[in-house]
């Protein structure tokens, strides 16, 4: 298995290659170094030795790609492709453009931020949604199995912002229950301000979750060993949750780590409308404030967790299914 | 099968008992235990601060908390209108000597322009004002710093400088004050006032390109030594550069002795004294630039950008950009007092109850970050938040438009005592006219009245109603209301464009025949040229990502189709609408200008011919070259105000009027709500060192809060009733 964890890891270099070349490509051709000091020292007093003064502090006065004035290696490394984009490699994200601040260490600190909001939402969806989806498919052609289906398509239907909006309004202003939004780092404040964003997220992935689940389960359900462990007089509960789980838990397995980066990623939306400080509220603010180192560490670490990921899937097959192998 | 049921059910439970548990017992504020209590103001922001060094901050999202920490020389009277100027840590406020060119001192006050040579100010510091206290003043016995060279795990523990453990301060002499004159210069900082100043202060373009050398030549120094793999970037957080910035020679500003400094302008330029009363020209001790040039600092990202050291006020006790910044008074804060004198009014609106009084009042500032303008706004509405602005979407929640009255508060708001409070900001918005383009620029009449022509017919009172909810004031020329030679009522009527409306007081757009006479004489009747094709026009914009855009453009169009005009849209990316403006390659563009200081020049400039935007990159961005107005720019630009500085206003008014090189939009109007226990705020345009002059009622907030904010329980048990029957279905199917 080793041996295939790093052939995985290495068929991941050219993706993340790529990615990273693309990178380059949009941030440094369609939007040159030039805009982007234009941009951050603002319209209204600027000339351009300022610019190039911006552009010679944050390492921008490098040629793109080669540099002629060096000899080898000089002419590869003293290039902004190899300061700016290689780094990445090395998890050397650099400086954010707009205030210095160490853009690796800034990561580190939201990160947490985001994972307190999207780990317990990931659990307690998961838990639900599967619980939900076993008690239906158990009760499937039956009014219960139709209403629900009708409930999660309801559910499906509705933009996550709507549940986020709402949410905000009963519980925090009619009912009065829970602030409307911020974060207080220190424990135990810190709960208070958690509760409704995971409520929420829990809502918002129920109609999609169950749905998906269901299918999976109905598969599982018809099958022959179900017919059998019942026919062996096993109960209904150990049949769902030990028989039926377990044969089940290939595409859940699938569903379940790719979502991963996302879990770290954080959410862009409940970040922005709670005010959580995560990784999520980091990307839009890069966005808005166009702070391009950001946003190209932050689009190479979610495709460099996305290909992990992957891999962790592969992984997660061989302990699941004994039959699959890795080689 | 009955085992299931009780599987479902005692599982039901089971999620329903946890979410029941935790609602109880919970409330909406989002603050801990007691803080309301305290003398501590409470606001948001949204977009996070990222410049707090005094040389680099100019947004007024990060002046906001620097200029509570830094104190300029000079500052603004908080109450009187129109703005006027005090000392704030100087003595008084310096008279200018001018000099001619053989080195003579002119006996005149208020000497013709081209005869100065030289300008220079005296300027003479209060004593006994002390820096708050600050790890950076720390000594060891020896009386050597505590805290030079010091290692990155002896600091590691500390998530902020005012957790160090030994704290120090010291008085603020001239020489701070010349420290950061000379830090303007240092290119590392990218100071945005620079490339302005630098024309008027002797020495600062030649210190600037000392400092470029300095810095090239030691970076050429370290490259040689690290060889092919050498990071400018990693290189200079691992090992700052310190910069002597007192090595160079620099006549602009000289130290006199520790309480006195002399600063020297090339030219006469009274406006410096503005300059003067922003952070750039605060003081700023060399023991902070060299306790934050060291490698552990750069580790722990302490550094003057994320952790001023001032003498203001209040200090930064926290900074979180992402979350939340606190800022505490200053315990070592000078003897300063609440004016006892303001405007007119100011006695009715109870804003000289606490005149002479000892200041700050508040303890301590707590910022949250608050992205989403509708989350914030709640809060303000459950007197969490003491102060808030309104966003549209909430307008008609907080403000009712009656015929006779204007703007009022809705009775709800009346009924929680908030307060409203307005005023003009000294911005101008408008659409300019690219001088350069054959159809829309050009000075002949024709062209002329084609310009006034489309003036005419965007009525801005109408944009303000539809999409500003009449937040705004017609503008009638580049002047706004509150600086020197703007002219209020029918005076100041834009005769081409406008007229005076008696019956309702304010300025209204002439009539839409009136502009079709005028695109008659323009050569275009009924919008169509002499061909017979219909005049088209391209709207160059970078703004298709803003959601609002479309339904204005729409508006544009709208107004434009009146007199036969076709409009196009020319949006693009920012980089690409930055390109088209430096080449003058665009047709009808918008933009606006906030007044950095109260004087005339710093609008009236936006005109001035030697500051085309193709030409010289400068902000006369519609490249409107006009010789009257240009001479008369240099008579007007450095005068003090007069009835004389007055009258070559109102020319120069009367020639950019006739020659409407842009369609005056609007200058907007604020609308500030504050909560009835937030006091003495008055709005001020040109400072944010506002905070110390404002007070709490911290007991009646409490009382509000308590009284607004009961929660309400019984809708989560029937919620939990709800879905306990919601599994009636499957008890049911059960027994079936």
């Amino acid at each position: 298995m080793f041996g295939y964890i790093i052939r995985r890891g290495l068929y991941g270099f050219p993706i993340l290659l790529g990615v990273n070349l693309l990178l380059f490509l949009l941030f440094f051709y369609v939007n040159t170094p030039d805009d982007m000091a234009e941009t951050f020292l603002g319209e209204k007093h600027i000339t351009q030795e300022q610019i190039d003064n911006w552009k010679q502090e944050h390492g921008y006065a490098l040629p793109r790609f080669i540099n002629t004035a060096e000899s080898f290696p000089g002419m590869i490394t003293q290039t902004i492709f190899w300061q700016k984009s290689m780094s990445l490699f090395a998890f050397r994200f650099g400086k954010s453009d707009q205030d210095n601040s160490d853009i690796g260490t800034e990561v580190l600190r939201r990160m947490p931020y985001s994972l307190c909001i999207t780990v317990p939402v990931f659990i307690l969806s998961l838990m639900l949604n599967l619980f939900v989806a076993m008690i239906v498919a158990f009760y499937r052609a039956t009014y219960i199995d139709t209403w629900v289906l009708v409930l999660c398509v309801i559910m499906m239907s509705i933009s996550a912002l709507f549940y986020i909006i709402y949410g905000q309004m009963v519980f925090a202003i009619l009912l009065k229950l829970v602030p409307v939004s911020g974060f207080d780092s220190k424990a135990p404040y810190f709960f208070k301000f958690l509760m409704l964003p995971i409520l929420m997220g829990v809502i918002s992935s129920f109609g999609g979750g169950v749905r998906y689940y269901r299918t999976i389960f109905l598969e599982e359900i018809n099958k022959d060993y179900i017919r059998t462990a019942r026919a062996k007089g096993l109960g209904e509960g150990l049949v769902l949750f030990k028989h039926a789980l377990k044969n089940a838990m290939l595409p859940i397995l699938t569903n379940v780590v790719v979502m991963i980066p996302f879990l770290i990623m954080g959410g862009l939306l409940t970040e922005n409308f709670f005010g959580i400080p995560g990784l999520g509220s980091y990307m839009i603010e890069a966005i808005s404030r166009q702070d391009f180192a950001v946003l190209r560490s932050m689009v190479f670490l979610g495709a460099f967790l996305y290909v992990i990921s992957l891999i962790l899937v592969d992984i997660s097959y061989t302990m699941v299914d004994p039959r699959i192998r890795l080689g | 099968m009955n085992i299931i049921c009780d599987e479902v059910k005692s599982k039901m439970l089971l999620l329903m008992l946890p979410i029941a548990v935790l609602f109880a017992g919970c409330s909406n504020d989002p603050y801990r235990p007691g803080e309301a209590a305290e003398q501590t103001f409470f606001s948001s922001f949204s977009t996070p601060p990222t410049k707090l060094d005094p040389s680099s901050s100019y947004y007024s999202h990060e002046g906001r908390i620097i200029d509570q920490i830094y104190e300029p020389l000079f500052t603004y009277h908080y109450l009187k209108r129109p703005y006027e100027i005090i000392p704030n840590t100087a003595v008084s406020l310096p008279v200018p000597v001018y000099y001619d060119k053989d080195g003579n001192i002119l006996s005149e006050k208020d000497p013709a322009p081209d005869s100065v040579a030289k300008a220079v100010y005296t300027i003479e510091l209060k004593k006994g004002i002390m820096y708050q206290n600050h790890p950076c003043f720390a000594l060891n016995k020896d009386g050597n710093p505590k805290y030079a060279n010091v290692k990155l795990k002896d600091i590691k523990k500390y998530n902020y400088p005012s957790e160090f453990e030994f704290q120090g301060t010291r008085e603020v002499k001239a020489h701070d004050y010349a420290l950061q004159m000379r830090r303007l210069a240092d290119p590392r900082l990218a100071s945005p006032i620079l490339s302005i100043i630098s024309q008027y202060i002797s020495g600062l373009t030649e210190l600037n390109k000392a400092y470029i050398d300095m810095l090239a030549a030691e970076r050429e120094r370290r490259k040689i030594a690290a060889g092919a793999y050498y990071n400018q970037e990693r290189d200079e957080k691992n090992n700052p550069i310190r910069l002597d910035y007192f090595a160079p020679e620099f006549k602009g500003v000289e130290v006199l002795g520790d309480y006195q400094l002399k600063v020297t302008l090339k030219r006469k330029y009274p406006q410096i004294i503005y300059w003067m009363c922003m952070h750039f020209f605060a003081a700023v001790p060399q023991e902070a630039i060299d306790f934050y040039n060291q490698p552990a600092m750069s580790e722990k990202q302490f550094s003057l950008n994320r952790c001023p050291v001032g003498s203001g006020p209040y200090f930064l006790d926290k900074f979180k950009p992402h979350e939340v910044i606190i800022l505490k008074r200053n315990p070592n804060y000078h003897a300063d007092f609440y004016p006892t004198e303001g405007a007119p009014d100011d006695i009715e609106k109870g804003l000289l109850i606490d005149a002479g009084k000892r200041m700050p009042f508040i303890d301590k500032q707590v910022y949250r970050m608050e992205k989403e303008a509708i989350p914030g706004w709640n809060k303000f509405l459950q007197g969490y938040v003491d102060v808030s602005g309104i966003a549209n979407d909430v307008f008609d929640q907080a403000i009712q438009i009656s015929a006779g009255d204007g703007a009022m508060l809705s009775p709800k708001m009346q009924n929680q005592g908030i307060r409203l409070i307005t005023g003009i900001d000294p911005t101008l918005w408008y659409t300019g006219f690219n001088m350069l383009d054959k159809v829309v620029g050009g000075y002949s009449v024709k062209n002329q009245k084609l310009r006034q022509a489309i003036s005419i017919v965007m009525d801005y009172n109408e944009f303000l109603d539809i999409f500003l909810n009449g937040r705004g004031v017609l503008a009638q020329g580049p002047l706004p209301p509150g600086i020197f030679g703007y002219r209020t009522g029918e005076k100041g009527t834009n005769p081409y464009v406008d007229k005076w409306d008696a019956r309702s007081k304010r300025h209204v757009r002439q009539s839409v025949e009136k502009a079709r006479a005028l695109m008659v004489e323009a050569g275009y009747p009924s919008g169509r040229d002499k061909d017979g094709q219909p005049l088209t026009l391209d709207y160059d914009h970078s703004a298709g990502m803003d959601p609002s855009f479309r339904s204005r453009f729409d508006w544009t169009r709208g107004r434009l189709d009146l007199i036969g005009i076709k409009l196009n849209d020319k949006g693009t990316d920012l980089s690409r609408f930055r390109q088209k403006r430096k080449q003058g390659n665009w047709q009808l563009s918008s933009g606006g200008w906030l007044a950095d200081y109260p004087d005339p020049e710093n609008f009236m400039f936006l005109f001035y011919g030697p500051n085309g935007k193709v030409e010289t990159g400068g902000p006369n961005m519609v490249n409107y070259i006009n010789p009257e107005y240009d001479k008369l720019f240099k008579q007007m630009e450095s005068m003090a105000n007069s009835e004389q500085r007055q009258k070559i206003i109102d020319e120069m008014m009367e020639i950019v009027q006739r020659d409407a090189p842009a369609i005056w939009q609007y200058y907007p109007v604020s609308y500030v709500l504050c909560h009835k226990w937030y006091k003495n705020v008055k709005p001020h345009a040109m400072t944010y060192n506002t905070m110390k002059y404002h007070k709490i009622d911290a007991d009646m907030r409490v009382k509000s809060q308590k009284e607004w904010n009961k929660p309400i329980y019984w809708p989560i048990g029937v919620l939990v009733g709800l879905l306990l029957l919601g599994l009636l279905p499957v008890i049911i199917v059960n027994k079936e």
